[in-house]
């Protein structure tokens, strides 16, 4: 243990304020005294201390406690609240810190990007550039600068600090992802944008954001094999949150625009006939049981289903037989029209199913 | 030894015209403390005990900070603080009673006046140094909490056996206040916690309360450490002499 850490004091126990203690516990020797005084300062040290010990004699009260590692700093401990995602207790220490650490780079980065993420962006660009001017190598902070930029749109003024960033750290993962967001967004130069990404995505594997945007970047160029593959990933990495949605929704829009790419007429014959099929099994099956299938290619559906891959690779819990994702999507199109018909799957197959219908009324 | 160290160094030669001796002391009662050339002396002479790092540089900088702060002011307004000449003869009538009162008597008032003048000026060179170095930073909180651990020590029963009331509760009302002090700045309440379970945070932030409103320049360094002394009853035990530099 680093005695650095380590702090140890000792008084007499008439010393200590007796007004902290409830009435009948204030008088000195008693055991209420010695219970009183002992939890007082387990309730003072529970938050800051990482070990302490605490000794209440009658003739003195000693005290040592080893401050917690977390504690060290107060922006470090101020970091931590932001990372937590307390930011109006973060901002709120930060500008309490600001008087007196006015020229202190990593304050005013740390403060400036909390700002940014709650939309203050004037006051986040204001401390972000006052943190450049400070450190002007401070390659993280143009980088939080040109966010707070593109999230203000002056996508020409983010790129061209984004672009300093990246001049500075070429492999800054954090600089090349968000200049290739600001590429994309202002409609410039998608072929760089993707090369940034794949250069972000090969050394932050597990980021999601860069997987979507190195998605976005390649459905922009028509790229369609490999945005699909982009988005999968960034599906799986976290799939419960608002990125994995945004992905699923690309995916879905990229197979149906190769659905009907594949189509006659805007009409997929093949999608006619798995509606058929569908309409036919769910015109045995009760209301419960269709409810329970359609659900169930729901729920894979967020892993993602390969529409254009005629393979029949996929089986269900609802229903017997191995199914291809066409056919699956086609059964959860039909499925839905019975139980929730105004719901929207996420993929028109209507122009096949009022044919299937069709079909299916002919007899 | 860290460039800004250096640079620091520097700074108060340059300013004050005379060199900074440094040395090592495992005898001072203090972790570091500077002795401001006056008069026909060469050098100001500038003392720290080690330190477990090995590497002073902060409590360098500091000392060197009462030096720089001084003669930042023009030379009518730079003064020096001493215990006033009745001082020795107040603190023998506190400690009549005491046995120990010849050994005891210089230490408790060199001690006293030592942290009325260097705690809330102190305050003042730490905020320089923590905004404009950063790179000493890490030793500046080092060298915090080794002189917090040592203030604590003075709350002791044995330390409050030997020690008259007057001075037991200035040193602690000031210590809580270099405690509060730190507190904040590393957002650690732990820290005050002695001060806050004997019952002297309250003229701890009495304290603090004082330095944020006196002006942080040099030339209101004086009218600071009177503030502070009125409040924990010690006005009348120093006095201010005009810095002079001439033999």
């Amino acid at each position: 243990m680093s005695t650095d850490d380590v702090y140890v004091f000792e008084i007499a126990p008439e010393d200590f304020d007796a007004g902290l203690l409830p009435e009948p516990a204030r008088q000195p020797g008693s055991q209420e005294f010695k219970d009183q005084v002992r939890w007082f300062f387990e309730r003072n040290l529970e938050a800051f201390a990482g070990w302490h010990d605490i000794s209440v004699e009658d003739d003195k009260i000693r005290v040592s406690w080893k401050a917690s590692p977390d504690k060290a700093d107060a922006l470090g401990e101020i970091i931590k609240k932001l990372r937590d995602g307390e930011y109006q207790e973060g901002i709120q220490l930060l500008r309490f810190l600001l008087p007196s650490r006015e020229k202190d780079a990593a304050v005013r980065y740390n403060l400036g990007m909390a700002l940014s993420d709650t939309g203050e962006l004037d006051e986040a660009e204001e401390h972000l550039r006052k943190a450049i001017e400070i450190r002007p190598a401070f390659t993280n902070a143009k980088v939080a600068l040109g966010v707070a930029l593109s999230r203000k749109r002056q996508w020409e003024v983010a790129a061209s600090v984004l672009e300093e960033a990246v001049g500075e750290e070429p492999d800054n993962p954090y600089a090349l992802r968000n200049l290739a967001a600001c590429l994309l967004a202002s409609g410039r130069d998608a072929a760089r944008a993707t090369e940034y990404l794949r250069i972000a995505t090969a050394i932050l594997p597990e980021d999601q954001q860069s997987w979507m945007n190195l998605g976005q970047a390649l459905e922009s160029q028509d790229k369609t094999v490999e945005a699909d593959a982009a988005y999968r990933k960034a599906i799986e990495i976290n799939p419960g949150n608002p990125v994995a949605e945004s992905a699923r929704r690309a995916l879905s829009r990229i197979a149906e625009s190769s659905f009907k790419e594949a189509g006659i007429g805007g009409v997929r014959p093949d999608a006619v006939m798995y509606c058929l099929s569908a309409i036919e099994k769910f015109s045995k099956m009760s209301h419960a049981e269709i409810q329970r299938c359609a659900y169930e290619i729901a729920a894979l559906g967020t892993k993602g289903i390969s529409v254009n891959d005629p393979d029949k690779r996929y089986t269900l819990k609802s229903m017997e037989g191995t199914f291809s994702g066409l056919q699956l999507l086609c059964y959860q199109f039909v499925g839905f029209k019975r139980i929730a018909p105004h719901l929207d799957i996420g993929f028109d197959l209507s122009k096949e199913y009022v044919a299937a219908l069709r079909t299916s009324e002919r007899g | 030894m860290l460039p800004c160290t250096k640079e620091i160094i520097q700074r108060a030669e340059r300013l004050t015209g005379k060199p900074v001796h440094m040395e090592e002391d495992r005898s001072l009662p203090v972790i570091s403390h500077i002795q401001i050339a006056r008069g026909p002396a060469p050098m100001h002479k500038l003392r720290y005990r080690p330190t477990p790092s090995g590497t002073p540089d902060y409590f360098i900088c500091f000392q060197c900070g009462f030096a720089i702060r001084i003669y930042e002011n023009p030379p009518e307004q730079r003064f020096d603080f001493e215990a006033s000449p009745d001082a020795p003869a107040r603190m023998a009538s506190l400690l009549k009673d005491n046995p120990a009162a010849s050994q005891l008597k210089d230490m408790l008032l060199g001690g006293l006046m030592t942290q009325l003048r260097s705690m809330p000026i102190g305050m003042r060179i730490d905020d320089w140094l923590f905004q404009e170095y950063p790179e000493l930073r890490l030793l500046q909180v080092a060298g915090a909490k080794a002189q917090l651990r040592d203030n604590s020590r003075a709350l002791s029963p044995e330390v409050k056996r030997q020690v008259p009331r007057m001075v037991f509760r200035a040193n602690a009302a000031m210590n809580a206040a270099f405690a509060l002090y730190w507190a904040k700045s590393l957002a650690d309440d732990s820290i005050s916690l002695p001060y806050k379970s004997t019952g002297f945070l309250p003229q701890g932030e009495t304290l603090i309360r004082i330095v944020e409103q006196v002006g942080s320049m040099p030339s209101e360094d004086r009218n600071l450490v009177d503030s502070w002394a009125a409040e924990v009853g010690l006005d009348g035990w120093y006095r201010w002499i005009p810095h002079r530099t001439d033999g």
